[in-house]
């Protein structure tokens, strides 16, 4: 048997503190999920798959979650990339541009972007202004908007990570291929692209994960009309109450996220070999 | 197969002068070193050469072409760099294949050339493993047979047995000696190891502080340094001020005459350089000699290294032979040599 380290002991209450406080009520909603007026029982998860608004609510979620990643990938990787060549000094003020957002609260940017976005907001008048559409567009209050919002605050959770992972690409990898007669275009796609993989795949499973949760933005800029796993728990437990589905809906959401999260730590894991 | 020139090349970074206004020229099929402490300039050369440095004035030429503005990759150049940069996410056998695979070979073209380059480089049935799961001494060779198997017109070597044990270096050189000999390509190798050096090149480059200081070959280097600097990077010497006599023979600060060759041209003050292979350790009693006292003994087996003080204060180093008796440190001894094995620099 391995021997416990005494340090261990000082973590013991903070164990049993995290366990009580956040893990037994976890486990009591996953019960909660299993358990109808008979007993054990899968009905709450036969109404969940059965009932076609739900599978809808699901279905438009993961649609959302992977549009807004594969959005972060595309606004992402180019910024990562044009940040990984500025000198030391500027890479600092564009990762200060992109950091600071995170100090903001979600609230008000998210609000910011009905500024941005409402039917006077800048973009529209601009666009009116300038004679290219004749009536405001929507961009709000759909699922449009809410990507944008989305997109917006998870952003830093792809870039950051991904910009580290560029860093430690070495130069000399570059440096070699070009000598070997490659190309610009060639030494990006075939030696620089694939080295950053990893963690781009990684930033846009995390981007994913985080969207499926996502609360706040989908409820301001969706205006209630772009329902969302969240949203639609909220409704649930606070409006219906019906809390058996609410933790069904629950556990179906831990469980995709469990197994994302573990096709996380895979492409993590790859990138650290790598 | 290729000739590289160097028309008073220099390159400055900011203030600091890497290198200085260079001439060289390496002739086809030459294996050329460019020696040197940290900071002397061989990298930048080598940098520029491969383009990967832009000179600050001057032409690099390659086989009579003019490649001063050419990018690295229309160079046609093999490099093979201190780390090796290994592509960590491909294969040996996709490294290996990489810049065939760029020129747009055939798949079977390529797997012929790179099978006959793993063969040459003694790693045939590794191709499938990754850099990574390989030990330095393979991966160095994979670096050299991805260096090589686009048959380049040069071959450039950055510090390629820096991070190799002794044992595997003294090995790695002979088979790297051995291959260019073979395929007749142009070689540059840049080292501080002046062993290495000596033993891998048909010419030297000394260079510091960004000037070529000889241009020679090994043996030319070593026994006929142009001044004090490659006097004492290249080998052991041990260097004796004084004045030049008449017909043969230095007198040196102390009063003292030492034997000395004849005919080096030079008169007036010089620098005598005597190898301690051929500095004699005598007794005290001998008829003639320098007058100094053994310090300390370094026994290697084959031989032993001698530490001495002249009386005047110089220190010497003679290597004596293994199986003799030795003296014992703080014993009163001779020195004595034979002035055809002298050498004479301006002082």
């Amino acid at each position: 048997m391995k021997r416990v380290s005494p340090s261990a002991w000082l973590v013991l209450p903070l164990l049993l503190a995290m366990a009580v406080g956040f893990n037994l009520p976890l486990l009591a909603m996953l019960g909660q999920s299993f358990v109808g007026a008979a007993g054990l029982t899968l009905v709450h998860f036969r109404e969940v798959f059965e009932a076609s608004a739900y599978l809808k609510v699901l279905a438009s979620t993961f649609r959302i979650a992977l549009v807004t990643a594969v959005v972060c990938v595309l606004v992402g990787y180019p910024l990562a990339y044009w940040l990984r060549r500025l000198s030391p000094r500027w890479q600092m003020v564009g990762l200060a541009l992109v950091v600071i957002p995170f100090w903001i609260s979600i609230l008000v940017r998210t609000y910011a972007w009905i500024v941005v976005l409402g039917n006077a907001g800048i973009v529209n008048r601009s666009l009116m202004a300038l004679g290219w559409i004749d009536e405001p567009f929507s961009f709000l209050y759909n699922e449009l908007g809410v990507i944008i919002g989305t997109v917006n605050v998870l952003l830093p959770f792809l870039v950051l990570p991904l910009f580290a992972a560029m860093l430690k690409i070495d130069e000399q990898l570059l440096r070699a291929a070009e000598t070997l007669g490659a190309s610009p275009w060639t030494v990006f796609w075939r030696v620089f692209f694939p080295l950053s993989v990893p963690a781009l795949a990684a930033g846009a499973v995390l981007v994913f994960i985080l969207t499926l949760g996502f609360f706040i933005t989908p409820a301001v800029l969706g205006g209630g009309r772009v329902p969302m796993v969240a949203n639609m728990l909220d409704l649930f437990v606070n409006q219906m109450p019906n809390w058996d589905l609410a933790s069904a809906i629950s556990t179906v959401l831990l469980v995709v996220t469990l197994a994302l999260f573990v096709v996380y730590l895979r492409l993590t894991r790859a990138q650290e070999q790598a | 197969m290729s000739t590289i020139e160097l028309i008073s090349v220099s390159k400055r970074f900011g203030d600091v002068t890497a290198v200085e206004a260079t001439d060289l020229k390496i002739e086809q099929g030459e294996f050329v070193t460019l020696l040197g402490p940290s900071g002397s300039g061989k990298s930048t050369i080598l940098s520029m050469i491969a383009g990967l440095t832009a000179p600050s004035s001057g032409h690099i030429k390659i086989g009579g072409r003019d490649v001063t503005h050419v990018r690295p990759a229309q160079r046609n150049l093999g490099l093979v760099f201190q780390s090796y940069a290994l592509f960590p996410h491909m294969s040996v056998f996709d490294n290996i294949a990489f810049p065939l695979d760029i020129r747009g070979l055939r798949k079977a073209d390529i797997a012929q050339r790179v099978g006959k380059a793993l063969e040459q480089v003694r790693l045939t049935g590794l191709q499938a493993r990754r850099p990574s799961q390989l030990s330095g001494g393979q991966q160095q060779r994979v670096a050299l047979a991805r260096a090589l198997v686009f048959e380049p017109d040069i071959l450039l070597l950055d510090e390629p047995m820096g991070a190799l044990d002794k044992n595997l270096r003294e090995e790695v050189q002979l088979e790297l000696r051995q291959l260019q000999r073979e395929l007749g390509v142009t070689t540059v190798l840049v080292t501080h190891d002046q062993e290495e050096a000596l033993s891998l090149s048909t010419r030297l480059v000394v260079l510091d502080h960004g000037r070529v200081q000889q241009v020679d070959t090994p043996a030319g280097a070593y026994r006929r340094p142009s001044n004090r600097f490659v006097a004492g990077f290249i080998g052991t010497a041990n260097l004796f001020d004084g004045q030049l006599l008449p017909g043969a023979g230095l007198r040196l600060a102390g009063g003292d005459v030492v034997p000395c060759g004849a005919d080096s041209g030079l008169a007036g003050a010089v620098c005598l350089v005597v190898r301690p292979e051929h500095l004699q350790v005598l007794d005290a009693t001998a008829p003639s000699g320098l007058d100094a006292r053994v310090v300390e003994v370094v026994y290697f087996g084959q031989s032993a290294r001698i530490h001495l003080q002249t009386t005047s204060g110089v220190a010497v180093v003679a290597l004596a032979d293994g199986l003799r008796a030795f003296p014992v440190p703080g014993q009163a001894v001779r020195l004595d040599w034979a002035a055809e094995h002298t050498w004479v620099m301006a002082a």
